[in-house]
């Protein structure tokens, strides 16, 4: 089907370098577009935030290539050198509350700072505005190549 | 898609470098890269962001223009219009003029 198309248009450039690996002779016809965003209502202030003690932000699925466990890892690391900064993880699992979220994955030694790792669970678009605009830092650590988007 | 949320938003990004994040970010302007499946990566790109609030107030505003200049629907709808015009060189001036017209030649034809 891809061969037969006069373009073929991508997501990213990896989407396009993936797509020249299965389908050769084809990178003439693909164009990278990328995915759109719609502008927000009412764009944040910086003053809303608490310079001292940021909030991170992570958002999607509790899965292996989104990075959690990575990200749990670096909480710690974190931590242990600026102990006042604060972690907001929504999403997770599907139909599973926060509190399910933080007993799955929170290890032991993260619970003396518990108070300051929050796990919400999935939250609606308009609850999701709300931590974008007391957010300071949002991360993304996913691994995956070609797909992440 | 998160990265453009979190930039509109006027947060600072922290992203792997990899797939989407790596073409949408340049990494210490209008956002953080840093290696994929590296927990100590992941918490030197937050530590350096969290630790310098005047330096991650400048990531944020120059991301969240850059996300205006480049992401925002309008621009994307255009470049995928320069897409389809590749193919149909006529297509704009056709579909100004008359959304439907093709199809009816095509149906009165059939």
């Amino acid at each position: 089907m891809i061969r037969d198309a006069d373009r073929v248009i991508a997501l990213t450039r990896s989407e396009r370098d993936l797509l020249k690996q299965y389908c050769p002779g084809m990178e003439e016809r693909v164009r990278v577009v990328g995915n759109g965003i719609e502008e927000i209502a009412i764009a944040p202030q910086a003053k809303d935030r608490d310079r001292d003690a940021p909030i991170v932000l992570f958002s999607g699925r509790f899965v292996e290539r989104k990075g959690i466990r990575e990200l749990i890892e670096a909480i710690r690391i974190v931590l242990a050198q600026s102990p006042a900064v604060r972690f907001v993880l929504t999403g997770g699992h599907r139909h599973c509350t926060g509190a399910q979220m933080e007993s799955w994955l929170l290890p032991a030694r993260l619970y003396p700072h518990r108070a300051q790792i929050n796990f919400t669970g999935w939250l609606t678009p308009r609850e999701m505005a709300t931590w974008y605009r007391a957010a300071d830092i949002l991360v993304v650590p996913s691994c995956m190549n070609h797909l992440a988007w | 898609m998160v990265i453009l949320q979190g930039m509109l938003h006027g947060l600072a990004a922290a992203a792997s470098a990899v797939g989407g994040p790596a073409e949408i970010l340049d990494h210490g302007r209008t956002g953080v890269l840093f290696a994929p499946r590296d927990a100590a990566a992941v918490a030197e790109a937050i530590l350096r962001l969290a630790n310098d609030p005047d330096g991650r107030v400048r990531i944020a505003e120059a991301g969240a223009r850059d996300v205006r200049e480049k992401w925002l629907w309008p621009r994307i709808v255009e470049k995928m219009r320069r897409v389809y015009e590749e193919l149909v060189p006529s297509a704009r001036r056709v579909i100004t003029a008359r959304p439907t017209a093709g199809l009816h030649a095509l149906a009165d034809a059939a």
